[in-house]
């Protein structure tokens, strides 16, 4: 893939990113949930941040940033904790093979920026129920064999 | 489905010329000589599949070490251990027959504390000098997918600090 069409396709990701986390910052019960809550409203500013940089990097290339959508399908109702959660991993793990693949198409700053974001993802999915793994952002994760 | 990923490192590593067709041409290290003394070429991706091979293994050596001075450790340092296992296998494919991984260690061997606590913070202190060393060679690769799989092990590395921070928090 090409640098460009990377960052288009991460700058995608991160517009349905901030749509959702919109939507489960609504749903979530901030007095009954409040550690769920404090997680998605920092993941939330964080994806606005990352959206407005990558938004600024495609358009100092002399692209046009491809635009967000009115709306986008979330995973799940996002009634409960559990599913909002869900969703929220979800996001996370989808944005992480989208900096993975970033991290492949381009070099220099743009891999390195590319390469915190990617970690960032990984760390915030074990915050949304997610299990560790061995190569997050891989598209292929190789399953641990099991210690029993 | 690991046989995926040891296509990867095959591809981006394994098989690289001497001379990448960037031009940026092999960089040569000492280690093994092609030819009456001559020191032999080895690709850019090569080096850093060595340099970062070596990285996980001292990182790994700690790791090992502190569980034996600390059996009780075992349980909370197991997943680390597994995944600097699934990378060291990862990065010795990538290691042509005939290069060797870096032995010869510029850094000290560091001493396992006598207290536990310590020796987490050891063991912490360390996997944080892995996590920013993988990034960095992550960024020299010139090849996107060793670049990727790099990054991978980088932030595989960050899960498993979240993890043992949250163990620390919850003591």
């Amino acid at each position: 893939m090409r640098p460009l069409a990377a960052l288009q396709a991460t700058l995608g990701g991160e517009h349905a990113a901030v749509w959702l986390y919109g939507l489960l910052g609504a749903q979530v019960s901030q007095s009954r949930e409040p550690k769920l809550f404090d997680a998605l409203s920092r993941a939330y500013d964080l994806h606005v941040r990352q959206r407005d940089e990558l938004t600024v990097t495609i358009s100092d290339l002399g692209a046009s940033p491809v635009a967000s959508r009115v709306s986008y399908a979330p995973p799940n109702p996002a009634r409960t904790a559990a599913q909002q959660r869900a969703a929220a991993l979800l996001v996370e793990q989808r944005l992480a093979d989208l900096y993975g693949q970033q991290v492949e198409s381009t070099t220099h700053a743009q891999r390195r920026w590319a390469i915190a974001a990617l970690d960032g993802c990984a760390v915030r999915q074990l915050t949304f129920g997610g299990a560790p793994s061995d190569l997050p952002g891989m598209p292929v994760t190789p399953a641990r064999p099991s210690s029993g | 489905m690991l046989g995926g990923v040891l296509g990867v490192v095959a591809t981006a590593v394994g098989c690289a010329p001497a001379a990448s067709p960037s031009g940026q041409g092999g960089r040569t290290t000492s280690k093994g000589s092609a030819s009456a003394g001559q020191p032999r070429a080895v690709s850019p991706d090569v080096a850093v599949a060595i340099s970062a091979a070596s990285q996980v293994r001292q990182a790994a050596d700690l790791l090992h070490r502190t569980v034996r001075r600390h059996p009780r450790l075992r349980g909370r340092l197991t997943a680390l251990s597994a995944v600097h296992d699934t990378h060291l296998r990862l990065l010795r494919q990538a290691v042509p027959p005939g290069e060797h991984e870096d032995r010869s260690s510029t850094t000290a061997r560091q001493a396992v504390p006598p207290r536990a606590a310590a020796a987490v913070d050891g063991v912490v202190r360390v996997e944080h000098g892995l996590r920013q060393s993988l990034e960095g060679l992550a960024v020299r690769a010139q090849s996107g997918e060793f670049a990727r799989l790099l990054a991978a092990m980088s932030a595989a590395v960050g899960q498993q600090l979240a993890l043992l921070a949250g163990d620390g928090a919850a003591r």
